[in-house]
């Protein structure tokens, strides 16, 4: 086959491919080939939600460019946190978004109720309730999961949900404002001066470069033009007979010319770096370097409040062929007044058992039975509750840790008093799935 | 690299339309070696800009094993197919092309078909080292990494590190038989190609150190890790192309030479 | 003293080189230039970027990144290599005094098509906050050093420091907007930092910038200069690990072969 026959089938395979290989798109994100038995221990999603823009009939969220959403939720760094991520003590901690690269802007966070624009001082045991301002930037229809990453061990993902972002008509802008009250335009700031220098650099480059590689001669040798009309490859014959330290005006590789060549270029590059730092100078007089944002959020109710429950796992079953999972826990009712069992997340999921609510975006929200239904009074101890979750959701979600390192199941238990107060319990038990040979 | 293939049997027979000098003659594998690399790319890239952000998202989709994957088996399959027959004809037609002697005319258009194959090499060799890693950094900052077959990996690992390979080790097999007189087995095995060789099979190695270093030693996105200096100083290896184009223009002197000193007609048709 | 008889024969020898550099060839025309300058700008464009990418990348991708205290020291120590292994070749082979120059256009193209393709086409960073460096000023700079002195260990010395001082002008020229204050989360912040915070990096938690965070020796009003002094002094070594790359890896292989392997 020749060369053009080969090019057109590797164009036409290109082709076709982009025609041949069109799918549904994905919901997840990467965290799905994350070990399930550390996503379910580390850190604990609930109460996500995702509010503003208009949502579809479909559940998605629509927003044009420029337009805003909240992301709500709370993470908690679990007690269970691995020993084996960050030597099992996280020390520092980012809460983020994870997307499809910038499709949507950050423009404010909280945690704890504090602005929260850097890195955090973390801890295990700790709950950090965070809410990020999200303002529609790239068009097109992307899957944004809140993320909470840790130093030294990775990122950890929460439900995602999502968002449609339109092309608005008037343009999108990024305002922000300078500290002399000047409002500018991210986007695009200061562009014209990195691509001026950088473009202007080149030029000059470029005159260098030509000068020594290029140009025709006269019949005598001398150059017909501004630039120096050299040969290169034939030069060796020459050059490798005189001293390495020899720049060869001697024998006519060089000249004077070329010295004075060399002297104005350089005189160009120091006239053209000088104007840049002038400029630069005198544009933006004031200048501070990168800051660095640290700090420990402060303690909320979530930290503080007194738990309304204690939970002892008792059994964690998987029957792999029916992808049930049987969960049987004892809780003792620490309160004064009766509690209810409300949800139980783990990692992306929220199961949520008949009759019940509980915030978390639609996809991720699953059924789960309890039996015992009802309330548990206050003062009673050893309540068995078994918890019968359809498996199907955990499989889907690669959350069934059967072909990992550690068969474990773990999770936070929500209960709710009647004041409708909310307080989760960690639990983590073994897990033990039903092999058939 | 087909241009190679097809050739020796035109210079065998009738007497080419274009001189070896000529950019239609000799040198026009300079431009169609790089043009179908460059193409294969672009056709790669423009395919990305459509998925790779709603099926390359996700490793543990579906979508993915019938798109990224079967694009995967696909490049290892197709550039070992590839491979075997160049080297396999390379070594067969030059077998029996290496002691033919050839005219000064006939060795000049093939050093200008060797550096050709050089110019195909840096070309991709930069598709290699320059435009895929700018895209693995682009997206391994961005999206979670959720398997060593990632969008970005798979046409820079899985075929444009292999072609490297088939490049470097052709090239050397091309200057083995066609440039006897340069490159012959009898002189030994040239340290210019050994050390331009070396970079692109220690390249490919270091794929596999990369892999571990990205699920189980430094497992945040810092592109500057150490894992990945290797990649920089096995780079440097190709630092040999440079030998080549020195070796072969030692031997277009040396046609010149040859020619002045054989006498009529070295002074004519000078080239401009 | 030369005899008559060495220095007719010096005389003779230096005729012929004159002769030699301009003689015309039969097969040897300034096509074989062309192809040779323009391949090799790839294969050079490529060196000089992964060497730059994967030893100071993070600090070249982001204006967060590009700091006061890393930044001036291992970003020229990176690109300073590939250019130092041209000179060396292109002035053993042409006395030319181009690599620097070579390495640094080659490079820019590469670097800023991989960034408008891949980071801003692809991804939607915007280029303001994705940019590339700029090693061009610094490469004439550094070649005009070798022009003058003939020399590579004073171009190591002088010219390498030059590279890391004037790299760090150009570039600084760059940055300067986006070192400005800005109010931002109730905070003031640079622009740049903003940019970083604000252009979602879902997998460069803002923990893993390796920047300036001051240490009770961070005297004030030095720490910049104390890091270009440092970064030109790394430079050099920079320069010698090129020299190396070109004499070894380029020059010593040419002719040479292994007889057992």
């Amino acid at each position: 086959m020749t060369m053009k026959k080969r090019l057109a089938v590797a164009l036409f395979f290109g082709l076709v491919s982009t025609l041949v290989f069109t799918a549904s798109p994905a919901s997840a994100h990467g965290e799905k080939s994350q070990e399930a038995f550390l996503r379910m221990r580390s850190i604990g999603f609930t109460d996500v939600s995702f509010t503003g823009g208009q949502t579809l009939q479909n559940g998605e969220i629509q927003l044009n460019q420029g337009e805003f959403i909240v992301l709500k939720g709370v993470a908690k760094l679990m007690d269970t946190w691995p020993d084996t991520l960050a030597a099992g003590a996280p020390r520092i901690g980012y809460i983020n978004i994870a997307t499809q690269g910038p499709c949507v802007e950050m423009v404010a966070r909280t945690v704890n109720g504090v602005s929260t624009p850097g890195r955090i001082e973390i801890a295990k045991g700790r709950y950090y309730a965070f809410e990020m301002k999200l303002m529609g930037r790239r068009p097109g229809r992307w899957h944004i999961h809140p993320s909470f990453a840790v130093k030294g061990a990775g990122t950890v993902l929460g439900p995602g949900q999502w968002v449609n972002v339109k092309r608005t008509s008037s343009g999108f802008t990024s305002p922000v404002t300078l500290y002399n009250g000047k409002t500018i335009n991210m986007e695009n700031y200061g562009l014209s001066v990195v691509w001026g220098f950088q473009v202007v650099g080149f030029i000059l480059g470029m005159i260098w470069i030509l000068y020594w590689t290029a140009g025709k001669r006269n019949p005598d040798g001398s150059p017909k033009s501004w630039m120096g009309g050299k040969r290169t490859v034939t030069n060796p014959a020459v050059t490798l007979s005189i001293p390495l330290n020899d720049d060869g005006v001697a024998v006519g590789l060089n000249s004077k010319r070329d010295h004075r060549a060399v002297n104005m270029m350089l005189v160009a590059t120091t006239i053209f770096l000088l104007v840049g730092w002038i400029y630069q100078a005198s544009a933006y007089p004031v200048k501070i370097p990168q800051q660095v944002v640290q700090f420990e959020p402060p303690k909320t109710d979530l930290d503080t409040a007194a738990p309304l429950a204690s939970v002892n796992p008792l059994v964690a079953d998987y029957e792999p062929d029916s992808r049930a999972l049987t969960i049987e826990v004892a809780v003792d009712n620490l309160s004064d007044g009766p509690i209810e069992f409300a949800e139980f997340t783990t990692s992306t999921l929220t199961f949520v058992p008949p009759g019940g609510t509980a915030t978390a975006p639609g996809y991720y929200q699953k059924p789960v039975q309890v039996s015992p239904s009802g309330p548990i009074q206050a003062g009673e101890k050893n309540h068995k509750i078994t918890m019968k979750i359809d498996g199907n959701a955990l499989v889907e979600e690669h959350l069934v840790p059967t072909s990992e390192s550690q068969l474990t199941m773990a999770g936070l238990m929500v209960f709710k008093d009647s004041t409708g107060r909310k307080s989760s319990v960690e639990i983590e038990e073994p897990l033990r799935p039903h092999f058939k040979g | 690299m087909t241009q190679v293939a097809t050739a020796p049997t035109a210079e065998a027979s009738a007497k080419p339309k274009h001189g070896p000098i000529d950019w239609k003659g000799g040198h026009t594998l300079t431009f169609v070696g790089p043009l179908a690399f460059i193409a294969i790319a672009a056709a790669l890239r423009i395919w990305m800009q459509g998925n790779a952000w709603t099926i390359g998202i996700d490793a543990s989709d579906p979508a993915f094993n019938k798109t990224y994957r079967a694009l995967f088996y696909g490049e290892v399959i197709s550039s070992t197919v590839v491979t075997l027959w160049w080297w396999t004809y390379l070594v067969r037609k030059g077998k029996q092309i290496v002691d033919v002697p050839v005219s000064h005319e006939v060795e000049v258009r093939r050093i200008a078909k060797f550096w050709g194959l050089i110019s195909t090499m840096s070309v991709e060799l930069t598709i290699m080292a320059a435009f895929w890693p700018n895209m693995d950094g682009a997206w391994h900052q961005t999206a979670v990494r959720d398997t060593a077959l990632t969008p970005a990996h798979i046409p820079m690992f899985f075929l444009f590190f292999p072609m490297g390979i088939t490049l470097t080790v052709g090239t050397y097999l091309y200057g083995r038989y066609w440039l006897p007189k340069v490159y012959g087995a009898e002189n030994g095995f040239p340290w210019s190609f050994f050390l331009l060789i070396s970079a692109s099979v220690t390249e490919m190695m270091q794929v596999a150190m990369n892999e571990w270093g990205h699920s189980l030693w430094i497992t945040e996105e810092i592109f500057a890790v150490p894992f990945h200096w290797p990649f920089v100083l096995y780079g440097w290896l190709a630092a040999g192309i440079f030998a080549l184009w020195a070796e072969t223009i030692i031997r277009l002197l040396g046609i010149e030479a040859e020619m002045e000193a054989a006498g009529a007609g070295g002074q004519e048709a000078v080239a401009s | 003293m030369a005899s008559d008889t060495e220095t007719l024969e010096a005389d003779a020898q230096f005729e012929r080189l004159k002769a030699l550099v301009n003689k015309e060839y039969k097969y040897i025309d300034r096509k074989w230039d062309a192809v040779f300058w323009i391949s090799a700008a790839f294969i050079v464009g490529a060196a000089a970027d992964i060497t730059m990418l994967l030893f100071a990348g993070d600090w070249d991708f982001w204006t967060d990144w590009k700091d006061r205290v890393w930044w001036p020291i291992l970003t020229p120590f990176s690109l300073v290599i590939i250019g130092s292994a041209l000179q060396y070749i292109q002035w053993l082979a042409w006395r030319f005094p181009t690599g620097m120059t070579y390495t640094a256009i080659c490079m820019w193209f590469l670097s800023t098509l991989g960034r408008w393709l891949q980071w801003g086409n692809f991804v939607w960073y915007p280029l303001n906050f994705v940019w590339g460096t700029t090693m061009v000023p610094a490469g004439i700079f550094a070649d005009w050093v070798l022009m003058k002195t003939k020399s590579f260990v004073l171009t190591g010395l002088l010219g390498s420091a030059v590279f890391a001082f004037t790299w760090w002008v150009s570039n600084y020229v760059m940055i300067a907007p986006y070192l400005q204050p800005a109010e931002w989360m109730d905070r003031i912040l640079t622009v740049s930092d903003i940019q970083g915070i604000a252009y979602i990096r879902s997998q460069t938690p803002e923990y893993l910038r390796i920047v300036e965070h001051g240490t009770l020796r961070s005297f004030l009003g030095e720490t910049q200069y104390v890091s270009i002094v440092f970064g030109m002094t790394v430079a050099i070594a920079g320069y010698w690990i090129g020299q190396f790359i070109g004499r070894m890896l380029a020059i010593w292989p040419i002719g040479r072969f292994m007889k057992k392997w």
